[in-house]
């Protein structure tokens, strides 16, 4: 029996990261980032994207830190509140890939966010989990 | 036989009138009916939190001359209330039914909204007393304020302690000279 899992691969300046495809909606084009004043770490602002208000989530200060470069796209992933799902737009740099690959454990002193690593062609990817890196980041 | 029009059952989208105004570089609205009085920055009384940092926003005290006058608002700057720069204040929002006035930068319009929006449950931090929802005006979002998010109830009563005490022992010095 095969382990392969759907993922999307997205870059964030030099590295891939990957999440299950099943957290990730669409792939969106860049979109007027609306701010206003708010205490909650790692959010960016908010998208209108199709009537709906979506808040972007940059991930980018914590998986490669500040000087991240410009991003491009917004990949929308779906993100579990209790019993609600809700929209959460991710900031990346370039365009994505979905792909079938096999998910090892994490080894190593890796944070609580990465729940797995992907083995491609030499590339070691980190799987994250983007409930757990945004609580992280809040606590 | 008369035939009776039925009532529509078209629902009409619930309406609310809000004051938008501006605070640095956003806008924000407040229901028109939580807003007693808009007032320029004239007759404000400057305040000092003293060491509590929470009510440091609390930067001038009003009393109104020319209603309640025995009643004295605290006004809490909405830029500092809200951590955010480079605020010039010119207007102050005296709210209805409470102690608190809100000094903003400017008033921007009255207008109607069909809809206040939930906050996104992703926003978790003070914003979620802050704001009643968002709206959506001309394609933008404007957070909608929770009139009771400035000052609580515990804040209000140290604040107008505060101000007894700072009148009190001027009252009692005329009472001895009196006698």
């Amino acid at each position: 029996m095969s382990s392969s899992q759907k993922f999307v691969l997205f870059p964030l300046g030099k590295k891939r990261f990957a999440m299950t495809a099943e957290q990730v909606t669409e792939l969106a084009q860049p979109d007027t980032l609306q701010t206003f004043p708010h205490t909650t770490p790692l959010l960016a602002g908010v998208l209108v994207r199709r009537g709906r208000i979506v808040p972007v989530l940059d991930i980018a200060q914590i998986l490669i830190g500040p000087n991240a470069p410009a991003r491009k796209f917004y990949l929308i992933a779906n993100r579990k509140f209790g019993t609600e799902m809700e929209w959460t737009a991710v900031p990346v740099t370039g365009e994505c890939e979905l792909m079938n690959a096999e998910m090892v454990a994490p080894t190593g002193r890796l944070p609580r966010y990465v729940v797995g690593l992907l083995s491609l062609d030499g590339e070691i990817v980190e799987v994250i989990d983007l409930q757990k890196l945004a609580t992280a980041e809040a606590a | 036989m008369k035939l009776q029009r039925g009532k529509s059952r078209v629902k009409k989208p619930q309406v609310e009138d809000v004051i938008v105004f501006n605070v640095a570089d956003t806008r924000f609205a407040i229901a028109a009916n939580a807003v007693d009085e808009i007032r320029n920055m004239d007759d404000l009384n400057p305040h000092k939190s003293g060491f509590d940092r929470k009510l440091a926003k609390v930067k001038f005290t009003l009393v109104r001359h020319n209603k309640d006058r025995e009643k004295t608002y605290f006004v809490v700057d909405a830029a500092t209330h809200f951590h955010a720069a480079d605020s010039k204040p010119s207007r102050v929002l005296v709210m209805r039914n409470s102690s608190v006035a809100l000094m903003v930068d400017g008033i921007d319009r009255m207008m109607q909204i069909t809809a206040v929006i939930t906050m996104p449950h992703a926003f978790s931090g003070e914003e979620r007393t802050w704001y009643r929802g968002l709206a959506i005006m001309d394609d933008k979002i404007v957070p909608v304020i929770n009139p009771d998010s400035f000052l609580n109830a515990g804040e209000i009563a140290v604040l107008e302690a505060k101000v007894k005490a700072q009148t009190a022992p001027a009252v009692s010095a005329k009472g001895a000279a009196s006698a």
